[in-house]
């Protein structure tokens, strides 16, 4: 990768990276730290790096920093499954994709990192287990376990409303 | 089937019980137990062996077919919008809907669960950006300190040369708010530790608009004590004021430290005072960086919200100018 072309690749995805981080961890000053040195590592690696080919490199890099500072944090959720009794009832809501954020972020975070890798980014479960290092299967697993949960979750809170 | 004796009657016994026998067996099996009649219990025991059903109940079926149905309805409607259905999938999905019609509803829902993105601008992109010749950031602690200490050797009048074995990697050099040195005396911060006091580096304002990027001929002596405790002790070497302090009165007769230090510069360094474009401190360092890991920097200038603070950065070190009373 030449450095025009790193340049190239920080104009096109350095926002959806820290987007990608902010989504997970929602902190800015840390994600912005995670984002830059993701950023670094790849300017170390350009000759190493294909251009086409950068983007998911981006994506696992910034990932695997993001987990390493969850588990340093121990703030990396044990549960297997989502907890649909932490539903919200308090607040009103008008717009779907608030309500939608919110399930998200009740999701453990790996079913949480899958989804965004899938909607936001559009990945394939090929892509999505490379990055985050799980099987294409486990991949599969945890994008219908995380709709299941967003499905019931805005389900109820229709019922709610 | 041969005629029925005691060495085969459980055969036919059985067969009998099960309705296996023509009228003409039957009716031999009979002669055989009114002939043989303590066989009769027996003949009796194999009725009884024959199993009832009794139990009722079924399997749900529907749970083994092929295909889409009411069990497992969600793994086909997240795969419907997850694209994962084939085409004969989604039309056994669409006729299951089309069934039910709470089931339409639920695949509703699942097509709202798919994340419309945000917009998140990442603010920081410009620091991101490579510009042409600038070396990347890398390993900051020894090349700042490199860097610095050869800017302090500098001004301690170059007494010793030497040639730097290995080049260092690094460093972008980054101004952050100097616009103007005016200093009666400087301060230079490394991670907190005080290196090293200068006396009056320069007396008047000095315009930094002129810094622009510096390019060096082939590799000069540079600071070797630094850099030999550099790579030795792997840490930045105390330099005591004293030795600054003494210098400036060695070099009095000298309008500024600072031009002492960019004529001996000129002259034992870089060959001849056309190559330095101004008197500024900054750009002395940068030549220093440069000399020291043998590639080019540059001086990127840094606008701050906290104008109180002023100094640079390498890499992940920042370098502060505070002014002293």
């Amino acid at each position: 990768m030449t450095r025009i072309e790193y340049n190239k690749a920080v104009e096109l995805h350095a926002d959806n990276l820290y987007r990608f981080i902010l989504k997970n961890i929602h902190d800015v000053e840390k994600t912005k730290d995670i984002v830059q040195d993701t950023f670094l590592k790849i300017w170390d690696k350009r000759h190493d790096v294909a251009f086409e080919k950068v983007k998911p490199y981006m994506f696992t890099t910034a990932y695997r920093t993001m987990i390493d500072l969850l588990r340093r944090e121990k703030k990396q959720s044990r549960m297997e499954e989502a907890d649909l009794n932490k539903l919200t009832t308090t607040h009103q809501y008008s717009d779907l994709q608030v309500i939608l954020h919110e399930a998200l972020d009740q999701l453990p975070e790996i079913q949480k990192a899958v989804v965004l890798l899938r909607d936001y980014e559009g990945y394939n479960y090929t892509e999505i287990g490379e990055i985050t290092g799980l099987t294409e299967s486990q991949v599969k697993v945890y994008i219908y376990r995380a709709r299941k949960f967003l499905q019931k979750y805005i389900g109820n809170i229709e019922v709610l409303i | 089937m041969s005629t029925i004796n005691r060495h085969n009657y459980e055969e036919f016994f059985l067969d009998y019980h099960e309705g296996n026998l023509t009228g003409e067996q039957k009716a031999m099996v009979i002669l055989f137990i009114e002939s043989n009649e303590d066989l009769l219990d027996e003949f009796y025991t194999f009725k009884e062996m024959t199993l009832e059903i009794t139990d009722t109940s079924t399997i749900e079926k529907s749970s083994l077919y092929n295909g889409p149905h009411s069990s497992n309805r969600e793994d086909y409607f997240i795969g419907w919008i997850e694209g994962d259905l084939t085409s004969e999938e989604k039309v056994q999905t669409q006729e299951l809907v089309n069934a039910n019609s709470s089931f339409s509803k639920e695949l509703e829902l699942f097509q709202k669960t798919k994340l419309i993105p945000t917009v998140e601008v990442y603010a920081g992109k410009q620091n991101l950006r490579k510009s042409a010749r600038v070396i990347p950031l890398l390993k900051y602690a020894v090349p700042a300190a490199a860097a610095v200490t050869f800017f302090i050797f500098l001004s301690n009048n170059l007494t010793h040369r030497n040639y730097f074995p290995q080049p260092l990697e690094v460093a972008e050099i980054k101004l952050l708010n100097l616009d103007t040195i005016n200093t009666s005396k400087t301060e230079f911060k490394l991670n907190r530790s005080v290196l090293v006091e200068l006396k009056p580096a320069v007396q008047k304002k000095i315009s930094l608009k002129s810094i622009r990027r510096v390019f060096l001929s082939p590799p000069e002596p540079i600071a070797i004590e630094a850099a030999r405790t550099i790579r030795e002790a792997g840490k930045m070497p105390e330099i005591q004021l004293k030795q600054v302090d003494e210098l400036i009165d060695e070099v009095a007769e000298l309008p500024t430290i600072l031009d002492k230090v960019i004529q001996t510069a000129d002259e034992k360094l870089f060959g001849t005072s056309e190559n330095l474009s101004t008197a500024d401190p900054i750009e002395l360092l940068v030549k220093g960086i440069e000399r020291v890991t043998k590639r080019e920097a540059e001086i990127t200038r840094v606008t701050l919200e906290d104008r109180k603070k002023t100094g640079f950065k390498i890499g992940k070190f920042e370098f502060s100018r505070s002014k002293r009373i």
